[in-house]
């Protein structure tokens, strides 16, 4: 029978049973009315007609109920039925409350970590960012070659990228800076970003108050003005309206207040230099105005002046394929465009879709964790599935009466069916009330850049997965012991009394697949473990080129509007001195951009000479940092040949550079790198050469686990920066120093913000919260599996070694050695073991690919994990198959005999 | 009014309802009249009988109902015949026809 029509009437049935039978009345009435019809005609009174229709077409009301009959489902039978399955269910696990808080808790275990790691998995990765139409956004870099794949946007770039696209709606950028914010209360570094007029629409965001940034505020020389995050405004102006329209000063410059975000905007950008809760937003070209002393338009900013941010909305129904084929165009139309300026190895525009782009770095972290997930309720369910295996032999009696007393098989498994599928559930309720305690340890302990962290939670579409999971689950388990119970042959249960045909080989067979099973999940998931826990030690034991310990640091943007110049070298070096006077401080020093820190900032850098790299390959995308004469004391930063810098590197004398190990492993490994020459500036007579005093070691700048690129020093002096970054050393808590500090810097200029303070321990555990997350959530999961395979595979051996305990008996009586029977018992015990060893060491050796972009010096075969694992578990399966049989061998034969 | 009724055996009444619905769409009360006149008023439907019958066919495929406008302009549940109810009413022609030939061959022997 076909099930569509059939389902489409019951359902119409179910839902409209009024409309159904009324057009069934209908019909028939019809049919009466039409013979009625038909007779008078015919020459009959009406009356008559009438009676004789009525009379040819039967009894109608019978008839009518027949066809609703039809149509509706006979609910009473099945929902007896159900409602009797259920109800035997219960009384059967209730009648056993171990093994059903056994079964319970274990499935509660795997089904709560799977709930909540989906719970993550459905926010970060699944849920759709919050904008409007959210798919169409992409952002944008600029591919210089093989230094700098991913590179922001110039000014003169942007226009032409908005001019040569064909597939987008509309293309803004963001750039993000910090800004003082003085005034009325105590001096605030604050997070602010310039964008371009369009920005706002692109994203498509109205302000909740007051107006947003348009095109006319995004004019040279437009006044001042702009919009505050919600959560800004909270903070700072306690949510008072009336701050529409007043003026606030950024770095020196009044800015007028004209609109305010909606709560919850956040941007979501990838660059993890980009902070998602950005205070204050302004048009970017009136602050150029400002910069560059007078109006300045997109096309008339440096086009070497990469710090835009690209978004585009790409137009309805374009995919991003498309999009990147669009910007491919794009870059070969500006490289026509500027002769000359493009025309190197690699030159492109990337388009990625926002919300991919996003989460690109979390994406294989967190689906690795779903399969650890997995593979947790894998062994959950094998566990289960054991323990029913093990009472359904128990059970098997009471099933073969049943048969006998007249159950069909379907009835029989639909019954062991509901049983399994109301412990599973049973197991989702209490595994979701797990989840939520442990999605709110996982919203803790998640990394900091893990993006959209704060709206994870269990929602409508998590309690769907755990639903679906739940009764899977139940399917899944249920299934095995079932379809064995069916098949068993009736006579034999019945005539075999209480030991069935479970004892029997093909139960045997059954457990010991569930056995290798168990195993062979523990294994991989061991090895995932394995491979986090040394890669974690191996990151923790790197050494990243400078100190952490008892280091405090802190971020100082002095403003623009009020420092350059001498005045920047005056107020560090009056700093650096008073702060080096502080007691308990014993070095002090500033950066410009400190490691760990989310600041960087890189440049094209020139070589002079060099014997082995040809003259038109001598430059590179090289990182570049000003810093005081004591930073690299400071940070115990290695010299390893020539000089640090010292008082006498001044602007009256010649520039100076210092390089990293990596710079020179690049230009010159094969010659003396002290005075050879590097420019990161041209004049009109070409470069400004700075001679090389010094190489250091390489400091580990992004991360722990990178390598970043090449790295140049120049001392600060020859070329002031106002943003620095101060880092000291002392004896004692560096964190107790910080308000001694930061009342020095308030003694120089009582407006300045500071911002920023942490110890470099605290950077470096920001540093490696995503591995140590890794860490933590695997090396979890891989406990749990470890104790519940444990428990399992023991469990398991156990049971068939004490089946076997009669046989056991008579061998002893006959005079069996016991180290004999029990090696016997534990050759064959193991035998299954080292087949799921076999299985997992194959299994893991495939997975554990997946996740070797989250290793970090280690391989994802690494043999020494592998061997121990695989070790660990073998004495496990030894121990579970030695104890059972020590203990058969060690009862009275006559007892074992007589027993039966 | 001097009609010699004969009862359907049992199973027939679907064929006959396929057979009738093959050509077009109609409604019930036609299928009723087609069916009489088909058969010169021998085989005589208990009228009522006729809609369990169509709403089983329609619950197994066979048939779909759709409401339409009668020829007398009211409205009416026409039936056409699917895929599926071709199907069937070929099985059952054969069977038929088989079972007609076999009893066919069965009185023959009688008579002679």
């Amino acid at each position: 029978m076909k099930w569509w029509p059939y389902l489409r009437l019951r359902l119409r049935s179910l839902f409209r049973p009024d409309a159904v039978a009324q057009e069934i009345e209908e019909e028939l009435r019809l049919h009466v009315e039409m013979e009625a019809r038909e007779l008078i005609d015919a020459g009959w009174s009406v009356r008559e007609a009438r009676l004789e229709a009525a009379r040819r077409f039967g009894n109608r009301r019978r008839i009518e109920q027949h066809c609703r009959q039809l149509y509706m489902i006979k609910r009473q039978g099945r929902a007896d039925m159900l409602i009797q399955d259920l109800r035997y269910a219960f009384r059967t696990l209730f009648k056993n409350p171990a093994f059903t808080a056994v079964a319970v808790v274990t499935l509660a275990l795997g089904i709560g970590a799977n709930t909540a790691v989906f719970s993550v998995i459905n926010t970060v990765l699944l849920r759709p960012l919050p904008y409007d139409e959210p798919e169409q956004l992409t952002v944008i870099w600029t591919n210089f070659g093989r230094d700098l794949p991913q590179n922001w946007i110039s000014g003169p770039e942007l226009v032409e990228i908005q001019e040569f696209s064909t597939l987008y709606q509309d293309i803004g950028m963001a750039l993000p800076f910090t800004v003082s914010l003085t005034g009325a209360g105590e001096p605030e570094q604050i997070s602010a970003a310039g964008v371009s007029g369009n920005f706002f629409q692109v994203l498509r965001v109205e302000p909740a108050l007051g107006r947003g940034l348009g095109p006319d505020d995004d004019r040279p020389g437009a006044d001042l003005a702009a919009v505050i995050s919600d959560g800004f405004w909270r903070r700072r102006f306690g949510g008072d309206p009336d701050v529409v329209g007043q003026t606030i000063n950024l770095d020196g410059a009044p800015y007028t207040v004209v609109g305010i975000l909606p709560p919850g905007f956040r941007i979501f950008h990838p660059d993890a230099q980009f902070p998602a809760d950005i205070d204050v937003w302004g048009a970017a070209l009136p602050f150029y105005s400002g910069f560059f002393g007078g109006p300045v338009t997109y096309s008339e900013l440096p086009r070497g002046n990469h710090g835009m941010r690209g978004f585009g909305r790409m137009n309805p129904g374009v995919t991003v394929a498309q999009a990147q084929a669009d910007m491919d165009a794009v870059a070969v139309a500006i490289a026509e465009k500027n002769p000359g300026r493009y025309d190197f190895e690699g030159w492109g525009l990337t388009a990625y879709s926002l919300h991919g782009d996003l989460v690109e770095e979390v994406r294989s972290a967190l689906l690795v964790l779903f399969g650890a997930v997995g593979f947790v309720l894998l062994i959950a369910v094998v566990n289960v599935a054991n323990l029913s295996l093990a009472r359904a032999a128990a059970r098997e009696r009471e099933i073969a009466v049943r048969t006998a007393l007249g159950a069909g098989r379907g009835r029989l498994l639909r019954q062991l069916l509901t049983e399994s599928v109301v412990l599973s559930v049973a197991g989702g309720i209490v595994g979701l009330a797990t989840a939520f305690g442990l999605v709110r340890a996982l919203a803790i302990f998640a990394p900091d850049d893990l993006p959209r962290r704060a709206e994870i939670g269990i929602n409508g579409g998590v309690l769907l997965f755990t639903l679906g999971i739940s009764l899977l689950t139940g399917l899944l388990f249920g299934l095995a012991p079932a379809i064995h119970a069916i098949k068993e042959k009736l006579v034999e249960s019945l005539k075999e009394g209480g030991k069935g045909s479970t004892t029997g080989i093909r139960g045997r067979r059954a457990r010991s697949g569930l056995v290798v099973a168990e195993v062979a999940l523990a294994l991989v998931l061991l090895v995932g473990a394995g491979l986090m826990i040394k890669s974690f030690a191996r990151l923790m034991q790197n050494d990243p080129g400078y100190r952490t310990d008892h280091i405090l640091t802190m971020s100082i943007d002095l403003p623009g509007s009020k420092y350059s110049g001498q005045a920047t070298t005056s107020f560090y070096d009056r700093l650096i001195a008073q702060v080096a006077a502080l007691p308990g401080v014993e070095s002090v020093g500033t950066i410009s951009h400190l490691p760990l820190s989310n600041s960087y900032y890189s440049g094209t850098t020139q070589a002079d000479e060099s014997e082995t790299v040809p003259a038109d390959e001598r430059r590179v995308e090289a990182d570049r940092r000003w810093v005081s004469t004591e930073y690299f004391q400071t940070m115990g930063v290695t010299l390893l040949s020539g000089r640090l810098f010292g008082e006498a590197d001044n602007p009256d004398v010649p520039m100076v550079a210092i390089v990293d190990e990596q710079f020179v492993q690049r230009f010159w490994p094969t010659e003396e790198a002290i005075g050879k020459r590097v420019a990161i500036s041209w004049n009109n007579d070409g470069p400004v050469w700075r001679e090389v005093v010094g190489v250091v070691r390489h400091s580990k700048h992004y991360n722990l686990s990178t390598v970043g690129r090449e790295q140049v020093y120049f001392p600060y002096r020859q070329q002031p920066t106002n943003s620095m970054f101060l880092s000291l050393r002392t004896a004692m808590d560096p964190l107790a120093l910080a308000p001694a500090v930061r009342n020095e810097i308030w003694n120089l200029d009582p407006d300045q913000p500071v911002a920023d303070i942490q110890t470099m321990e605290q950077r470096v555990g920001a540093a490696v919260s995503q591995p140590r997350f890794n860490l933590l959530l695997l090396g979890g999961f891989a406990a749990v599996a470890l104790t519940l395979a444990t428990v399992g595979i023991y469990g398991v051996i156990s049971y068939s070694v004490s089946q076997r305990s009669h046989e056991i008996g008579v061998r002893m009586a006959l005079g069996a050695e016991t180290g004999h029977v029990v090696a016997m018992v534990l050759r064959q015990g193991f035998g299954v073991v080292a087949i799921g060893l076999g299985i997992g060491t194959a299994a893991a050796l495939g997975l554990s690919r997946l996740m070797s972009s989250l290793l970090f010096g280690v391989s994802a075969t690494d043999p020494v994990t592998y061997v121990l694992v695989a070790a660990g578990l073998a004495g496990v399966g030894v121990a579970a198959c030695y104890l059972p049989a020590r203990r058969a061998t060690r009862v009275e034969p006559v007892h074992v005999l007589t027993s039966e | 009014m001097s009609e010699s009724k004969s009862d359907l055996l049992p199973g027939t009444l679907d064929m006959l309802i396929l057979q009738t619905l093959a050509p077009e769409p109609i409604h019930g009360y036609a299928i009723a009249q087609r069916i009489r006149a088909m058969s010169d008023d021998v085989l005589a439907v208990e009228q009522g009988s006729l809609y369990p019958a169509l709403y089983r066919m329609e619950r197994r495929g066979w048939l779909k109902a759709k409401w339409g406008v009668s020829e007398t302009k009211r409205r009416a549940k026409f039936y056409h015949i699917t895929k599926a109810g071709l199907q069937q009413l070929e099985r059952e022609q054969s069977s038929w026809s088989t079972f007609v030939e076999a009893v066919a061959r069965v009185m023959g022997g009688k008579a002679s």
